[in-house]
């Protein structure tokens, strides 16, 4: 079943942004398919969950657009959105105050940006 | 209509710049028609926000991260199981990686992963953060 979230319009225009739940706090992340990670906090959001005691050994580098390599810190966790379960790598750094949800993330679904309507809609599909 | 704010300039003296940074960073400018004083501000701005000074978690993590690469060998005989490196050492390890992270949990700063494949840097893209904003006249 699709799970629904209106765009945010914080943005503007406004942005499609989806609604997770992170260690129990609920975050809205804008989609960015230009992301290629999972999911990207604020370092504030990333340390107040505790996530720096749960770092993964692999070291990870957020390459920007000018070539400038920023080091992340990374936490492997269990990311909630609507009623899916996904197992994500979750990103921080003190440098990107963002929250992004990128395509590692968003591979696991189907993912529909409704512009007039202004509606993302997530769907869980298995791979054939 | 833009708000030009002219930035104050000011002489400076600086010791013990790399010679060889500061003939390619001379000839870049050149190339770009921009002078010596404009590309140090740049770069001195872009160091100022971006950070290079590292604060005790950075610091804590690059000891976490360097402890598992060395002792990587003596971490693979436990393949399998799960461990914490803090402190730069290793703290536990433990059958179940939610066990460990029970454990990991009364640290700060910890490395918290089931030894499997040897530690790699890998890296992300990410895009600008591109918002438009349009300037609303008075």
């Amino acid at each position: 079943m699709d799970q629904t979230w209106k765009y945010s319009a914080k943005f503007s225009p406004s942005a499609p942004v989806i609604v997770l739940e992170l260690a129990a706090m609920q975050l809205e992340c804008v989609i960015d398919t230009g992301f290629s990670g999972g999911l990207l906090v604020p370092l504030s959001t990333f340390e107040s969950l505790g996530l720096l005691s749960g770092l993964v050994q692999d070291e990870y580098l957020a390459v920007m657009p000018d070539s400038r390599r920023v080091p992340l810190y990374t936490a492997r966790e269990v990311v909630t959105a609507g009623s899916s379960r996904v197992p994500t790598l979750v990103h921080a750094a003190p440098t990107l105050d963002r929250r992004l949800v990128g395509r590692a993330f968003l591979q696991s679904f189907v993912t529909t940006l409704d512009g007039p309507r202004e509606v993302v809609a997530l769907s869980s599909q298995t791979r054939k | 209509m833009f708000n030009m704010i002219t930035p104050v300039k000011k002489q400076v003296l600086i010791r013990g710049v790399d010679e060889d940074v500061y003939r390619r960073a001379k000839a870049a400018a050149a190339l770009q028609g921009v002078s010596m004083g404009d590309a140090v501000s740049e770069a001195l701005r872009g160091w100022v926000q971006h950070g290079r000074v590292e604060d005790d978690v950075q610091k804590e993590v690059k000891q976490n991260v360097q402890y598992a690469k060395d002792h990587w060998d003596d971490l693979k005989a436990h393949k399998g199981e799960a461990v914490v490196i803090s402190r730069g050492k290793l703290q536990g390890l433990f059958t179940s990686y939610e066990e460990a992270r029970r454990f990991s949990s009364r640290f700060k700063v910890a490395l918290t992963f089931v030894v499997e494949d040897t530690p790699q840097t890998r890296e992300l893209e990410l895009g600008p953060d591109l918002e438009i904003q349009r300037e609303v006249q008075p």
